[in-house]
């Protein structure tokens, strides 16, 4: 008798226990056990903010070797680009996650022609090139409260920009970090994905290499990221 | 059959009007059973030096800054080009005698031209058979490693005619202004070929630019040069019709290396070619900084009623291939 009810209440309290649990996700995700790791797929827009890439002239050298006729001169920049960017993270503790990321950004190159020579009309010409990223990073997330958490990204990896309908490549390397914020709207969802929500990023790339204008070293180039984001 | 082909620097140089497949820069053509054939040496260019010194210059130094001359043409990565010193001789320069002869002769008569490269070549091959460089003794020569600022470089106008004597024509790739004496005053340049010489004393002519590079590497380049180098190609048009003789130049701004070429047809189309791989800008202008007869044969005058224009947008050069055709429009001035 007492053996059963000792069963009778431990199923009880056990199915009492999984009853609950849903009411207790609607508000906040059940954690994971310590030796379950979670993952996310992240899908989503990127846009990225006008940079200079550099000025140029086109010299004539006199009888010394020293520049004698500017040609012209050339202000380069890249205009607003417009992207997408799929990443896979991994849960490596608590707060800490490691990211992979692949994007796609498609931008105008703008060159200011001016100062001709022999009095050519001033104007701007234009043509797109497309960056191609593959990046791996590292995420920490900190006032994870509720449903709503910061975080802190730092990434590096390769990129490859393109031009002339991709006939023209050149390869480089990009880096680097972004403040951003992550909302979760479903977290008790059934299905693949048991989470739903948006995350949102302000970054600022550096880049070496790719196809240059002339500029010099690094370039430096703020982007915004909005993510859907897929918790398993 | 030999037939004489004459190119005579700063005052005239007869050559092809366009070339087999509408090369950048001016190369030398040879007209052949209607067709037009591009010169170059085939077998390594063997040289007399004539046996005469003239002030300043010595036959050994003349000898010298043409094996030099030659040592900076064939130094291009992907350049394949070899030559040979034959001895030195007693023949004259500009003789037609089957001998390649490179030496000083005096021609007052000549009192604009530095030097001079003319051709024998033969007729049904339409290949060199030997090439003669006279350098006008006329004119005060040095041959000083640092240059004197009273006189001509030997070795920067000896590298100049030894691109002719290879097969390049002119390049355009400068801006002057006329003398008041006559003749015209360089005031910048990019490339040995332009047909002025820089003032007395300088000694920048001795070495290759960017556009001498492209333009001897599309003679003489090898597979290599294939792959890794690019093109740009395309046509010049004013009110729908193609521009003859529009020069055409390519910037590449990440380098400041600028290369040129000319429409060379009369559908205004050109090919600027051997160009490193990246990002152009390419600028179009009527061919007004020098004798037209440098360039062009008065029988093709070259079109020079347009305003200076640019393309509308960078083109990319990739590696071993062109950019696809483009079309540049200009506007009547």
């Amino acid at each position: 008798m007492t053996r059963q009810l000792l069963v009778s209440i431990g199923v009880a309290l056990a199915f009492a226990t999984v009853s609950v649990a849903p009411a207790m996700a609607q508000t906040k995700a059940p954690p994971k056990p310590a030796t379950e790791r979670g993952t996310e797929f992240l899908i989503g827009g990127l846009v990225t903010a006008p940079t200079s890439v550099g000025s140029a002239t086109a010299q004539l050298l006199d009888g010394a070797g020293n520049p004698s006729v500017d040609l012209f001169q050339l202000d380069n920049k890249l205009g607003m680009g417009f992207g997408v960017e799929a990443n896979f993270g991994i849960q490596m503790s608590r707060a800490l996650w490691f990211e992979v990321s692949g994007g796609w950004t498609r931008s105008n190159v703008e060159s200011d022609i001016r100062n001709d020579f022999e009095d050519a009309f001033e104007e701007t010409i234009s043509s797109p090139m497309s960056r191609f990223t593959l990046q791996g990073g590292v995420l920490r997330y900190f006032h994870d409260k509720g449903n709503s958490a910061w975080f802190l990204r730092g990434a590096a990896g390769w990129m490859r920009e393109t031009a002339g309908g991709n006939t023209l490549t050149g390869d480089g390397i990009i880096g680097g970090g972004g403040l951003g914020w992550r909302h979760w709207w479903v977290t008790s969802r059934k299905g693949a994905a048991n989470r739903v929500g948006l995350r949102l990023e302000g970054r600022a790339d550096i880049r070496s290499g790719g196809i240059s204008l002339g500029e010099k070293g690094i370039r430096f180039g703020p982007a915004g990221v909005a993510h859907l984001v897929f918790g398993f | 059959m030999i037939r004489r082909l004459a190119i005579l620097t700063a005052v005239a140089a007869a050559v092809a009007v366009g070339a087999p497949s509408l090369h950048a820069y001016l190369k030398l053509g040879y007209e052949l059973n209607g067709r037009l054939v591009g010169l170059s040496w085939t077998k390594p260019v063997g040289y007399l030096i004539t046996n005469r010194n003239v002030t300043g210059v010595t036959a050994a130094q003349l000898q010298s800054a043409v094996a030099g001359a030659l040592g900076v043409w064939a130094s291009p990565s992907n350049v394949q080009l070899s030559s040979q010193f034959l001895g030195f001789t007693n023949l004259d320069p500009d003789v037609d005698d089957g001998f390649t002869v490179i030496g000083f002769r005096s021609r007052p008569d000549l009192d604009r031209t530095l030097g001079a490269t003319s051709f024998e070549i033969d007729a049904v091959t339409g290949q060199f058979i030997a090439a003669d460089i006279f350098l006008n003794s006329f004119f005060e020569w040095s041959a000083a490693a640092n240059g004197d600022s009273t006189r001509f470089d030997v070795a920067s106008v000896v590298t100049h005619e030894i691109g002719h004597l290879l097969g390049l024509g002119h390049s355009a790739l400068g801006e002057t202004e006329p003398r008041s004496g006559g003749g015209r005053l360089v005031l910048g340049k990019r490339a040995v070929m332009f047909p002025i010489a820089y003032p007395r004393g300088s000694v920048l002519d001795r070495s290759l630019q960017a556009d001498d590079i492209a333009g001897i590497t599309d003679i003489y380049g090898d597979a290599d040069a294939e792959r890794e180098l690019g093109a740009i190609s395309g046509r010049v048009t004013l009110n729908g019709a193609g521009v003859f003789g529009a020069h055409v130049t390519a910037f590449n701004s990440a380098t400041g290396d600028l290369v040129s070429g000319f429409s060379l047809n009369s559908n205004g189309e050109f090919v600027i070619a051997a160009l490193v791989p990246g990002v152009y800008i390419v600028r179009v202008e009527p061919l007004d900084d020098a004798d037209i007869d440098g360039f062009f044969d008065e029988d093709f005058p070259p079109n020079l009623n347009f305003r200076v224009s640019y393309y509308t947008k960078q083109v990319a050069v990739p590696k071993g291939g062109t950019s696809g055709s483009i079309e540049i429009k200009v506007r009547a001035k």
